[in-house]
């Protein structure tokens, strides 16, 4: 398998995770196609590098959080954004129930480790060892820190009004 | 998985994942345009890329000459933006859909969740869940099979659970008891378990267990579709449905002059918000997105954004107007807005909310009062393999 192969497999095996990843964590389709375009360019540079299987996934996820947190420091960029992707990143839009604000509000307050550990096991629907390998932590740490950040978002909606939870499925 | 989990994916802010489209794909072939660095030869460039301010100017220069070499490599295709319309995320959401492969089945599997809230004694609220389903076969010389479940109920929100965990947790509680319908308030096994979907192994007596389920068959001669809310419909009507808005209008005022013969006192307006029952029926999708694109025209339409359903789905919220009521006890009524969600993927209809319009009557604005869901079993298939199992046949 060329180099070329492997990215294109990789990209076109993963892209929907981390456009949903980026979609998560930034507030507009711009900045959700720097991320992407970052990663997948961080990706095809050091192709070689990226793990094979399921592991290539969260390999992309720990770059992901990398470019982010360059995008938070205020390095701006507009990356390759063709008229094309920005429709298809703008389509999703998504709101939050209003039912659910206050949740959202509660969320929000977390500090930024506690909402990306919450995020990471709730949307990523990653376990305690992926995400200690998406944080570069132990297992250990990425658990203990996914219970503390659970009881400070509990103890946040205790404050709250009425809290409501639909039932899954 | 617990309730701070689950509230937590409720919020998800992107709760389903885009398709490679066309976008993605020249994202691609913009980064594949430039060959990739051997990292042996650059040890340090994980670093050097993603700390060094120098080297993610760097890579904004790529990237701004990949933006140069996609642009000008682009001259077959040139990206075309079309203005925003109201409702554009249906209008999207129709063009995503109509050219997917359409499939087909002698039976239609249609699979419906229904919930209600209702007042325990004016302690709490318990959500009563119910859940029947159809089997109608595509020609109408097969029988149709119908298969409900007795009710079951869990509290309906975490407040209502602890009240209830307070005073006592009781096993079982009065049910509904409609005015004008029937007048013994029958017991409901109340839990604070799953009762919607999953296994009936799982669920014990919840909805859909063996436990008080009942079924028929027989046959239905004239083959009229069981959801007669637009309008009665053979399977063979429904196969042959407009997949045009223009034509699909045309046949929907047919309708409604139907309707308003048989006494129904509506306009067009009030009328056209009904036919997104039709995104429950099997319809292909070419038809469904003529139906989406017919109600994203409809003045009262309006996208909420992308919520879940009541079985835990990403859907694309939509609110057609106007707001009915909920009963909530033999004596009280709750004024509640509906919303109906749809499937991203395949435009049909996920569920019809009804959310308390406001604070009062022992509700909380926002909070779900009712609900019917399509399970995730619905949809084309083959006959049923025998009668449902354990199920009393005539209930």
């Amino acid at each position: 398998m060329t180099q070329r192969d492997r990215f294109k497999a990789v990209y076109d095996m993963h892209y929907s995770a981390i456009q949903q990843y980026a979609a998560r964590r930034t507030s507009s389709p711009e900045d959700t196609a720097d991320v992407l375009a970052e990663t997948f360019l961080v990706a095809w540079r050091r192709i070689g590098d990226v793990p094979q299987g399921d592991k290539a996934l969260l390999w992309l996820y720990g770059v992901a959080r990398r470019v982010l947190a360059n995008q938070q420091r205020g390095a701006s960029r507009r990356a390759v954004l063709t008229e094309r992707l920005r429709d298809e990143l703008a389509a999703v839009r998504t709101v939050t129930p209003v039912e659910l604000d206050h949740v959202r509000k509660a969320f929000d307050e977390l500090p930024e480790r506690d909402r990306e550990v919450l995020a990471l096991a709730c949307w990523e629907g990653l376990s305690g060892e992926q995400i200690a390998q998406v944080m570069g932590c132990t297992a250990i740490a990425a658990r203990t820190r996914l219970h503390r950040a659970r009881r400070r978002l509990a103890a946040l909606l205790e404050r709250q009004p009425l809290t409501m939870v639909m039932r899954k499925a | 998985m617990n309730d701070i989990d689950d509230l937590v994916q409720a919020i998800d802010p992107a709760p389903y994942a885009l398709p490679l489209g066309p976008g993605a794909r020249e994202l691609r072939d913009a980064i594949m345009a430039d060959e990739p660095r051997r990292a042996r030869r650059l040890p340090h460039l994980r670093l050097r890329i993603l700390l060094a301010p120098a080297a993610t100017a760097a890579v904004v220069a790529l990237v701004v000459t990949l933006v140069v070499t996609l642009v000008t490599s682009l001259t077959a295709a040139p990206p075309v933006l079309t203005p925003s319309r109201p409702n554009q995320e249906l209008y999207d959401l129709a063009d995503r859909i109509e050219r997917l492969p359409a499939s087909s089945g002698a039976y239609w599997r249609d699979v419906r969740i229904e919930g209600n809230a209702w007042s325990a004694g004016g302690r709490y609220m318990i959500m009563v869940v119910e859940r029947r389903e159809t089997w109608q076969p595509r020609d109408p010389a097969d029988v149709v099979i119908r298969r409900w479940s007795s009710a079951a109920a869990h509290p309906a929100t975490v407040a209502d659970e602890r009240a209830w965990r307070a005073s006592g947790a009781p096993a079982q509680v009065a049910g509904p008891c409609y005015v004008g319908g029937r007048t013994s308030c029958r017991p409901v096994p109340l839990s604070d378990g799953d009762v919607v979907g999953g296994p009936p192994s799982a669920r014990g007596g919840g909805v859909g267990g063996s436990k008080g389920c009942g079924y028929s068959s027989g046959l239905e001669p004239r083959g009229i579709y069981p959801d007669m809310t637009v309008a009665e419909f053979t399977m063979a009507d429904l196969s042959g449905f407009p997949a045009r808005p223009d034509a699909l209008l045309k046949r929907l005022h047919a309708y409604h002059e139907l309707s308003t013969a048989r006494g129904f006192a509506q306009s067009f307006e009030e009328f056209l918000p009904v036919t997104v029952n039709l995104l429950a029926m099997p319809l292909g999708p070419a038809q469904r997105a003529a139906v989406i694109r017919v109600l994203a025209g409809s003045p009262s339409t309006k996208v909420v954004g992308t919520v879940r359903d009541p079985l835990g789905r990403a859907g694309l919220s939509v609110d057609f107007g106007g707001t009915g009521s909920q009963l909530l006890s033999p004596d009280r009524t709750a004024t509640v807005r509906d919303r109906h969600i749809l499937d991203p993927g395949t435009g049909e209809l996920l569920a019809s909310v009804s959310y308390a319009a406001r604070t009062g009557a022992g509700v909380s604005e926002g909070q779900v009062l009712g609900y019917r869901a399509r399970g995730p079993e619905s949809g084309w298939t083959g006959p049923p393999a025998r009668a449902p199992e354990g199920c009393k046949r005539g209930g």
